[in-house]
């Protein structure tokens, strides 16, 4: 499996890190962090003076390498500041787009970038047998979006599960 | 006194009701009802914000980053308060089965995987098609 570049969006860090699959990103991704979308994640570190353990996780990465604070050049103008900047790095160099945030999607798979989410990638590892059902389950319950979103990643690991029960059977 | 810093007064008119109402929590909190009426403004113009910043996050207008800016909090709490009210990008559903597919396509995915997006999809078409039928007269 090759490991695709990705601009990271603190959304989908925040959500990735809640559910507690954040650590399994990078065995798909090399991430890539835009100035402004670092300050995003660091916020209750360097503003409100709070150790939280995302953002310093956040840091240790940098610091590790693993995640590579890279700017696009030209931030664009259609969405402000953080996805602003996450998008435009995407569509400079082709990277993937990770983020949570569904509102600038029609806008950046326009661009002809490939969106994706935390809810999505928590179905795909447990596809991928990389998490047991309760494990995808806490990972969709602990993010940030609405009942509807959990709902949808909630229905799609039920019929996954369904089917692949039905081929043990078969 | 920089510009910045110069202060305006404003003034108020308060019923006699809603005046005592002033004075007791002034008394109970401790403080003069001046500071007590910044605070109250303050406050009521931090939600004001708030809720006008979610609006345009509701009707997309506005992505995550944009609104929490302009209702001058973090991405953290923005995610927070559109949880709390369960607000849903029209997109969402759309977003996650283009997102898992791209994924699947990029990383391998099992049939069962494939199938299970083309089922959901299915799915979503239906509802949306009823959805058309039943909002026509």
């Amino acid at each position: 499996m090759e490991k695709q570049n990705a601009s990271l969006d603190a959304s989908f860090w925040i959500n990735a890190y809640n559910g507690e699959i954040v650590h399994l990103v990078p065995d798909y991704f090399c991430l890539f962090a835009c100035g402004v979308v670092a300050e995003e994640i660091r916020y209750p570190l360097d503003v409100l003076g709070l150790s939280a353990a995302g953002p310093l996780l956040f840091n240790e990465w940098c610091r590790a390498g693993i995640i590579t604070l890279q700017d696009p050049q030209a931030p664009v103008d259609w969405f402000q500041r953080g996805e602003n900047a996450a998008i435009a790095l995407a569509v400079e160099q082709g990277y993937f787009l990770l983020i949570d945030d569904a509102n600038p999607y029609h806008m950046a798979r326009s661009k002809g970038l490939k969106v994706v989410g935390t809810m999505d990638f928590a179905v795909l590892l447990y596809d991928h047998g990389r998490l047991s059902y309760d494990a995808a389950l806490a990972a969709i319950q602990g993010a940030r979006v609405s009942k509807k979103q959990k709902r949808d990643a909630i229905v799609a690991l039920e019929t996954l599960i369904r089917r692949k029960e039905g081929r043990d059977v078969g | 006194m920089s510009v910045k810093h110069r202060v305006t007064t404003k003034s108020i008119r308060l019923t006699p009701d809603e005046s005592k109402g002033l004075k007791r929590i002034s008394k109970a909190e401790g403080l003069s009802e001046a500071a007590l009426m910044k605070q109250f403004v303050l406050e009521g113009m931090a939600r004001y914000r708030l809720e006008q910043a979610i609006a345009a996050y509701a009707r997309g207008e506005a992505d995550l980053s944009a609104a929490a800016h302009h209702a001058g909090i973090s991405v953290y709490q923005m995610m927070t308060e559109l949880q709390q009210r369960d607000i849903t990008p029209h997109t969402a559903t759309e977003k996650f089965l283009d997102g898992l597919e791209t994924l699947a396509e990029t990383f391998g995915g099992s049939e069962e995987l494939f199938q299970s997006i083309a089922e959901m999809r299915q799915a979503a078409s239906e509802e949306s098609a009823r959805g058309v039928e039943q909002s026509q007269p």
